[in-house]
Parts: structure tokens; C-alpha cells; sequence
């Protein structure tokens, strides 16, 4: 888990992406989400 | 390492326990395991097995030592026209008023049956309770005034396999728990409709080697009589990355592993232990241009 606090002038569309290699394959999609 | 259970603070050395390495992580600096071990105890003229199981933590050059133990009751027992030594372990505790009777408690009390008879070097564990099946034959077995007992039942057999691993599982049916392993057979198990309540998948023969995938719930199984139910093997796994604002300005990511079969959500653990898990995962966010405004470390748990 992350927790990240949006700075005050940030706002619109991310796109989160994750690297993980724990050492077997794992099939990761980006998730995107707006900040209002 | 020694431990003395006669309260006595003499530590006999004959009775030491080999500790096995596990590896470490911040702010462990040595974990470290032992047994099962198999302790005779004398009581009320009686000799009892118990197993003792435990674990040695070290942090700041201070151990810690945790000991779990889990009496036994052994005895042979005839199925059918062959007998085989079995084991029940009272892993949630011992009886005390009544030590040589283990009652059907599930979850609570597994049984090993040294069915190829090499000294429960490669025993058939399954709950107390649940129909077990030895020499091609099912059994419902039971333990009363200090011995262990077996009578044959009539149970049609289903088969369920996960290709490619080793696997077992905490299955439920009619408030009934099985305790089923698979690996390269499929696992006999009486026909019916189960729920899973937990299950463990290797992802090597060998389980030091390789991850365990460990999770709780899974799927609703409806194993047929005469069938094999073969689930599909679970990687690679399904990485769920999850955004949720959970106030204004404040978003939580949580990534979710499911099996590539679907079971899940599963947490890794290398080589069983918690204190091996791997570099935990890094997360970035862009904005709509690319351009980078967090980049983080997540935490486990």
C-alpha cells in the first residue's frame, strides 16, 4: 500500500504503474484516475 | 538450541534442537526455525508424543523465541486387512482432562497416516473427521481411550489437480473440513460441492525453494463423482493495481494478486517465511504529459 497526498495545485488525469520482480511473472496494467 | 521443559533450568544437552536458518530482512537481523520436534511425555503412567514447533527471531542482538506445542497421539491402525501408524497433532491445544481423547474439533486437530509405512517421512495429513482415503479405499477414522480407529465408507471419489504444482487446501462441506493436498496426482476427495476457505500453491517442488502463494476464500468447487476438476495453474498472476481517494486529495494505491485461475487474492511468500518476502513493489504517477509527480515505495501488508 502507498498513500499519496495530491499537491494543492494538482488536479486532472494519472496514470499509476507499479515494478515488481518479486522473481515470478506478474501481469501488472497501468491504472488511471482522476483527481478533481 | 536447548530448552528445559522440567522447570529445573538444567538444559540437557541430548535433547538439543537443530535451529534452520530462514533468512532475514530489516529489522530481523536472523530468523531461524526448528522442528517438528517429537517430545515423549510421561503422565499418569502414560507415555505421550508431543511435537513442539518454533521459531527464533533476532533483532537489536535480542532473541526472541517462540514455541508452539502441539501434542500427538499415535497408535496403529487396521484399514482393512493392512495396518499403518497414524498421528494426530492437537494443533489448537491439549486436552487436559482427557489427554488420550482427541475429539473431532475442525481445523483444530490434522492427522498424519504413514501410509507407505517409511516413519511419516512422506505421511497423508487430512483433518480428524473428514473421510481419508488409504490403499485405494476411503476411511473415516477416529481416536477413543488412547488408540487410533478406522472403519471403511462408502464415499464416491472425484479428483481435483492444478497442473504444473503443489497445492493444498482447507476445503468445507455439511460444516466439514478437508485438508487436501495436491501435487504432480491429483488429490482424491470425496464427490460433492465445496467451499474453500484457504489454500497455499508452490511454485517449486520443493517448498524452501520458490515461492508460496497463500490466500484465504477461493473458489466454490463442484467435484463430480468419477471426475477430475483441473484448475489451470496460477501464474503468471494478475497483478490488480487499485487507486481509491479516500478524501479529497488523499489517494491510497493497493495492489491486489489474484492466480491466473482466478483464486485469490494471494499474498507471496518466498521460502515460507514472512521474513524473505521479496523487494516490495515501487509505484509511480504521471500526469496526462508524462511527467512524473510521485514515485514510492509501497508497503506490504
Amino acid at each position: 500500500m502507498h498513500t499519496w497526498r495530491v499537491p494543492k495545485d494538482l488536479k486532472g488525469k494519472f496514470t499509476a504503474t507499479v515494478q515488481y520482480e518479486p522473481g515470478i511473472e506478474i501481469e501488472i496494467r497501468p491504472q488511471t484516475f482522476v483527481v478533481e | 538450541m536447548f530448552i528445559d521443559f522440567t522447570g529445573t533450568g538444567k538444559f540437557d544437552p541430548r535433547a538439543a534442537i537443530a535451529v534452520r536458518p530462514a533468512g532475514a530482512c530489516k529489522p530481523l537481523d536472523f530468523t531461524g526455525r526448528f522442528g517438528p520436534v517429537e517430545l515423549k511425555v510421561q503422565r499418569n503412567g502414560r507415555r505421550y508424543v508431543v511435537c513442539i514447533v518454533g521459531e527464533v527471531l533476532r533483532i537489536d542482538s535480542q532473541y526472541l523465541v517462540g514455541v508452539s506445542l502441539m501434542p500427538t497421539l499415535e497408535s496403529s491402525c487396521s484399514f482393512g486387512a493392512k495396518a499403518h501408524r497414524v498421528r494426530l497433532l492437537d494443533v489448537a491445544g491439549f486436552n487436559r482432562d482427557r489427554p488420550g481423547k482427541l475429539k473431532h474439533r475442525p481445523n483444530s486437530t490434522l492427522m498424519l497416516i504413514d501410509a507407505d509405512d517409511r516413519g511419516f517421512a512422506s505421511p497423508l495429513p487430512a483433518n480428524i473427521g473428514q473421510q481419508v482415503m488409504v490403499d485405494g479405499a476411503w476411511y473415516e477414522v477416529w481416536a477413543d481411550d488412547g488408540k487410533v480407529r478406522a472403519r471403511a465408507v462408502k464415499v464416491e471419489t472425484a479428483l481435483l489437480s492444478m497442473r504444473g504444482t503443489r497445492w493444498d487446501a482447507e476445503l468445507k462441506r455439511d460444516g466439514n473440513s478437508f485438508y487436501v493436498v495436491g501435487g504432480k496426482q491429483p488429490a482424491a476427495i470425496p464427490a460433492g460441492k465445496y467451499g474453500c476457505e484457504g489454500f497455499r500453491i508452490w511454485t517449486a517442488d520443493d517448498p524452501q525453494a520458490g515461492f508460496a502463494l497463500v490466500g484465504s476464500g477461493g473458489p466454490k468447487l463442484n467435484l463430480q463423482a468419477g471426475k477430475e476438476l483441473a484448475l489451470e495453474g496460477p501464474l503468471p498472476l494478475r497483478g490488480d493495481l487499485q487507486a481509491e481517494i479516500r478524501t479529497k486529495g488523499v489517494v491510497d494505491f493497493m495492489l491486489r494478486l489474484t492466480a491466473k485461475n482466478g483464486i485469490g487474492p494471494l499474498i507471496l511468500k518466498s521460502r515460507g517465511g514472512q521474513a524473505d518476502q521479496p523487494a516490495p513493489p515501487q509505484v509511480t504517477v504521471a500526469d496526462e504529459s508524462g511527467r512524473i509527480v510521485d514515485r514510492a515505495t509501497m508497503d506490504y501488508g
